[in-house]
């Protein structure tokens, strides 16, 4: 019996010209490949994760104060919480995060390379007819707060005009679901 | 929530991994992370461990730079080019190794009496892994990710740091090759 590539079903087929048989069998064949998923895979990938996970970015260290005293948290830290706070707010997504710094006073702690946090720039897309005003202090109000947590009385530089909201996209949906521009 | 995250977009997910959240990471990765391996341990002569750690150091460059990854391409063709360099730097530290006979002497075929279809299927495909280690590397790397992950020519120019034109011409003698070798299962 043979099979008929073109369809994948193990059939009787008519004879095509050979080339077309070629590619035929090739497409057959790359198309049981792409269903294919190798078990191994299925069997190392959690353990790939933990170990991915294993990793640091690399991020500045900030000033914090807490009641008992001072203490450094990175930039990666402050940026990953600010995002999941302004992320409870609907209608619009967070597109980037900059955390503005200065050197500490000399009479700070020297040499620990640590950072003062001066003010916060967080960039939004928001959903389209969405009214920006309002959104603007919610996000202000809740990055603000997020901010004190994390930072204690250093945050007090981070002032209202110190933390900018950027809307600098706009999207038909919803703008946490997102469109992949690159989809052919 | 999770009706959602289902639901976002590649480069939402990519975006949030960047702001370090492990379950839009997660979830980014459980969408391709099979294609990658699959890539891998072709790219590599079907060597499951070698292709385990190329997608696993891949993951941990991605997992720590995408903090940075501004979108230019599309996550997924990023993911592929990450992959795609990690294999060609296994590649580079081990030697080549040559085909074993046994192997060629084991090419499935599909001769004698009828068998079942998933037997075809199944012996079709490890007949396709056995021609895909004696094609040249980036015509091997080009036929799969244009085949069997159905990138376009542009994307795939993308992955092996070539041209679209270089990919269509890798592409064409891929084709060729891998029918001469697939004769038998004409």
């Amino acid at each position: 019996m043979t099979p008929d590539w073109s369809s994948g079903a193990n059939t009787a087929a008519s004879t095509p010209a050979p080339v077309s048989r070629d590619a035929a069998v090739l497409r057959s064949a790359a198309g049981r490949l792409r269903e294919h998923v190798d078990e191994r895979w299925v069997e190392v990938a959690d353990l790939v994760f933990s170990r991915v996970f294993t990793a640091t970015r690399p991020s500045r260290p900030l000033h914090a104060v807490a009641s008992g005293g001072p203490f450094h948290v990175t930039e990666q830290v402050v940026v990953s919480y600010l995002r999941a706070s302004i992320d409870q707010v609907a209608d619009c997504e967070v597109l980037r995060i900059t955390v503005q710094t200065r050197s500490p006073d000399p009479d700070g702690s020297q040499g620990s390379g640590a950072e003062v946090c001066t003010g916060v720039l967080v960039e939004l897309a928001v959903r389209y007819g969405t009214v920006l005003i309002p959104l603007a202090d919610t996000v202000r109000r809740v990055a603000s707060e997020r901010i004190a947590q994390l930072l204690g009385s250093m945050a007090s530089e981070v002032s209202v005009a110190a933390m900018h909201v950027h809307m600098a996209d706009v999207t038909v949906g919803d703008p946490k679901v997102g469109t992949d521009r690159h989809e052919r | 929530m999770g009706e959602m995250a289902s639901l976002r977009s590649d480069e939402v997910l990519a975006r949030r991994s960047g702001f370090g959240d492990r379950v839009a990471f997660a979830e980014l990765v459980g969408r391709h992370g099979a294609s990658l391996y699959r890539y891998a341990v072709r790219m590599l002569d079907g060597d499951h461990h070698a292709g385990e750690d190329a997608v696993q150091e891949a993951l941990t460059k991605a997992w720590i730079h995408l903090g940075t990854f501004r979108g230019d391409s599309a996550p997924k063709t990023w993911l592929f080019r990450l992959v795609a360099n990690e294999c060609l730097s296994a590649r580079r530290r081990h030697r080549p190794r040559p085909v074993d006979d046994q192997t060629l002497t084991e090419v499935p075929t599909n001769q004698g009496s009828a068998p079942e279809e998933v037997t075809v299927a199944t012996d079709l495909r490890r007949a396709l892994d056995v021609a895909l280690v004696e094609l040249p590397w980036r015509q091997r790397a080009s036929w799969m990710l244009r085949e069997v992950e159905q990138l376009s020519y542009a994307e795939i120019a993308e992955v092996l740091e070539t041209s679209p034109a270089v990919v269509r011409g890798q592409l064409h003698r891929a084709r060729a090759n891998l029918a001469d070798r697939m004769e038998q299962w004409r």
